[in-house]
């Protein structure tokens, strides 16, 4: 998929970059900036957002939409690992439940690059202790 | 040995490798969803869900290995539908202590491969 090794690309600048431009609110512009335009979204499970999203316009419409909801939760990044490849992370995303109690929803984000973009997003849905409490990922 | 050596051991089918104590996470919407602790225990696990697709070989996505632990992003065709599935491994001491599973889209982790 990625040849950054090959060519010198710097995936942890790139990477860098990329959170920004993601914190400055401008997801559509860090979705131009930093995706393929063939990328490919990929969310988990069967509530309101899973599904595959393809390409940077519907990329852009998906991520804002998740934004919008989960930029209300606290997000702690526990682990990144980085190479040619891309990275992942595994964070735990602090989800209201039914009844606004907050708990921890871990979760895989693995990003993909090819010629020095974003190519491919795959989001992983791990434990979480009582998934019935939420309706979030249902 | 380093992380990625004791998971290729594990993988290559050496149970020794992971942790007497050693502890294994699985996602909702499996049948064995939940904390999984013990070697016996999650080897019993793991081959429960192996079981279910025991002709099939998932393909390596990807892989990241990192001081102490080992991501693996694998794809496995079950049918009509392409599951995706993360493993992490968390290496200490010389053994795998804890394993994170991880569900992707169009993925439900009974379908998933994990014969080990």
């Amino acid at each position: 998929m990625s040849n950054a090794e090959a060519t010198g690309f710097d995936v942890e600048a790139f990477y860098q970059s990329y959170w920004r431009a993601l914190g400055s609110g401008d997801d559509a512009g860090a979705v131009n900036e930093h995706y393929h335009e063939d990328v490919v979204v990929r969310m988990p499970g069967d509530g309101r957002f899973a599904g595959e999203y393809r390409g940077r316009e519907v990329a852009i419409a998906a991520i804002a939409a998740l934004h919008e909801e989960i930029y209300r939760y606290r997000v702690t990044l526990l682990e990144r690992f980085t190479d040619h490849q891309g990275w992942a992370l595994i964070l735990d995303e602090h989800v209201p439940d039914d009844a606004d109690d907050v708990f921890p929803f871990r979760r895989l984000h693995v990003y993909l690059l090819r010629d020095e973009k974003i190519a491919e997003v795959n989001v992983f849905a791990g434990h979480c202790p009582d998934p019935e409490r939420t309706s979030w990922w249902r | 040995m380093s992380a990625a050596a004791v998971v290729d051991a594990y993988v290559a089918g050496d149970p020794g490798q992971l942790a007497l104590d050693v502890v294994l996470r699985v996602p909702a919407k499996s049948s064995l969803a939940g904390v999984h602790v013990g070697r016996e225990a999650v080897l019993a696990a793991l081959a429960a869900l192996g079981d279910r697709s025991a002709d099939a070989e998932p393909r390596i996505a990807a892989r990241f290995d990192a001081d102490g632990r080992v991501l693996v992003f694998t794809e496995l065709r079950v049918g009509a539908t392409i599951a995706r599935q993360g493993i992490v491994y968390h290496v200490r001491d010389g053994a795998i202590a804890e394993i994170d599973l991880f569900s992707g889209y169009a993925d439900d982790v009974t379908t998933a491969p994990l014969r080990r």
